[in-house]
């Protein structure tokens, strides 16, 4: 998909639904029963990893309530309480957007950086969060790891989107094929 | 940074946040529901995934399917090594196999001279592990079979061995199975030479912790942990795992289930262990047929006024 900044409406409802079809392929892979033995260190967070690249550099590829509902969704899957993820990554995200225009002519180094404390904001607060309801929380070690390993694989998230999708962020004053600004 | 706010933004922002508020304030009302009324909320879960999970697993088992068939390659480069340690292990088997033939008759006689009684209710589901939790947090795995096969919530799941976990939120064709690693299982079992109750308490590392035990000093790593019944809940004497030490010095189960490969689990049917409601009664003589002469007939209260 090649220039999909000056995308017209029918190609940005097409990476609407990639990233839909995205996020729902990552639930499903995470809901594969390879690894049924608990694990001492807790791989990355795909899901919010790859929301995160998409809403800093176009936000309005990844609308809220698709945000929210994909979330919902693998809340319910995956057997945490359901709500509360979604909530807090839906909080978040609409803070990252709201900077993406910002972030257009930063280096990258400034958006790994909000895209990190995004990710922590979100994974601390549910950690956070889940004790303040006295609900039993996972272990430290392994959620500190998730953490870690969240924020590692972004630059890798934000290549592959940019190599598959052409997801760069927008030059300022970039225009999209109707002539309305970005 | 001279920012250009387009007029657009400017009357998108108010609806924009208005949608935010909305999202994250029936997330977090969902949230509290179901820390007050967990039940509900869990069942509505328990819907969400009957309807979606049997429709991923038209794209999950290809996946899976291949992912073991990588895996199962990798084995194939060890395969002289392994043929050679399963020859040697083999040997040891038939030694063993001599022995179980032996003490299984000598046990059935022992059990014929002692006329016991067996429990005859214990069959068993078998299911197919369809997906786990999904998460590092959870240990949990999908069944295949669900309330149309007649599971019902609290049934213990095994593999061919030992005791896997039990069943926690069934759905027309799914059930989940809560695993002994999961961090919210608690499982009564008795250690067995000493006969020492405990709990295992999971805590999502792959050897769960032992806990509650009245004397540790009658633990020895080795013993074997076996199911206790406690609770009604699972039925007593099945097989959980040895209990082993960690560097800590603290007592865990090193479990008998294979749990790096759940492929099958038997759900066994367990309906309840019978449970004595109330002390033995007075035992009282039956009451003989009337003696004596007849009892004069009732009569009517105008008439007996006149006793007073």
């Amino acid at each position: 998909m090649a220039e999909p900044i000056r995308a017209s409406a029918p190609r940005r409802w097409a990476l609407r639904a990639a990233y839909a079809g995205l996020c729902l392929v990552l639930i499903m892979g995470s809901l594969l029963p390879l690894q049924t033995l608990p694990a001492l260190w807790a791989g990355p967070d795909l899901l919010l990893c790859l929301t995160m690249v998409w809403s800093l550099r176009r936000p309005e590829l990844a609308p809220l309530p698709v945000i929210a509902g994909i979330f919902f969704l693998a809340d319910l899957l995956q057997m945490r309480p359901p709500g509360l993820m979604a909530a807090l990554a839906t909080y978040v995200v609409h803070r990252m957007q709201r900077r993406a225009r910002q972030m257009r002519d930063r280096a990258f180094m400034t958006e790994w950086v909000t895209a990190s404390l995004g990710v922590t904001l979100v994974l601390l607060g549910y950690w956070l969060v889940l004790g303040l309801f006295l609900l039993d929380r996972p272990p430290l070690p392994l959620m500190l790891s998730q953490l870690a390993a969240t924020v590692l694989v972004y630059p890798i998230v934000a290549g592959l989107s940019a190599a598959v999708f052409g997801l760069r962020r927008a030059a300022l004053g970039e225009v999209d094929s109707l002539g309305h600004k970005l | 940074m001279a920012r250009d706010r387009t007029q657009d933004e400017d009357y998108l922002t108010p609806l924009r946040r208005l949608i935010l508020s909305v999202l994250v304030l029936v997330l977090f009302a969902v949230f509290l529901v179901w820390r007050i009324d967990s039940p509900r909320v869990e069942r509505f879960r328990a819907q969400v995934i009957d309807r979606v999970v049997p429709q991923m697993d038209w794209a999950m088992a290809p996946v899976n399917g291949a992912v073991n068939m990588v895996r199962d390659f990798q084995s194939y480069q060890r395969i002289v090594q392994q043929n050679q340690e399963l020859r040697r292990e083999l040997q040891q088997m038939k030694a063993w196999r001599e022995a179980a033939l032996q003490l299984e008759q000598e046990n059935a006689r022992l059990l014929d001279l002692n006329n016991v009684q067996l429990d005859p209710r214990l069959t068993y589901i078998t299911g197919v592990v369809m997906a786990d939790a999904g998460s590092p947090y959870r240990q949990s795995v999908l069944l295949n079979i669900g309330a149309r096969d007649g599971i019902i919530d609290g049934w213990a799941a095994m593999d061919g061995i030992g005791l896997v976990g039990r069943i926690s939120g069934v759905g027309q064709k799914i059930s989940r199975v809560i695993l002994l690693t999961d961090t919210s299982s608690r499982m009564p079992v008795t250690i067995q030479p000493s006969g020492q109750t405990a709990m295992v308490v999971g805590d999502n590392t792959a050897a769960p912790a032992l806990d509650f035990i009245e004397d540790t000093d009658l633990v020895r790593p080795g013993d074997r942990v076996v199911s206790s019944g406690d609770g009604g809940v699972f039925p007593a004497g099945l097989l959980v795992g040895q209990v082993a030490e960690d560097k800590q010095g603290r007592m865990r189960v090193r479990l008998a289930a294979d749990y790096e490969r759940l492929e099958f689990l038997r759900v066994l049917r367990h309906l309840g262990t019978e449970r004595l409601g109330e002390p033995g009664g007075l035992i009282l003589p039956e009451v003989g047929p009337m003696q004596g002469p007849a009892l004069p007939p009732e009569t009517p209260l105008a008439d007996g006024g006149a006793d007073g």
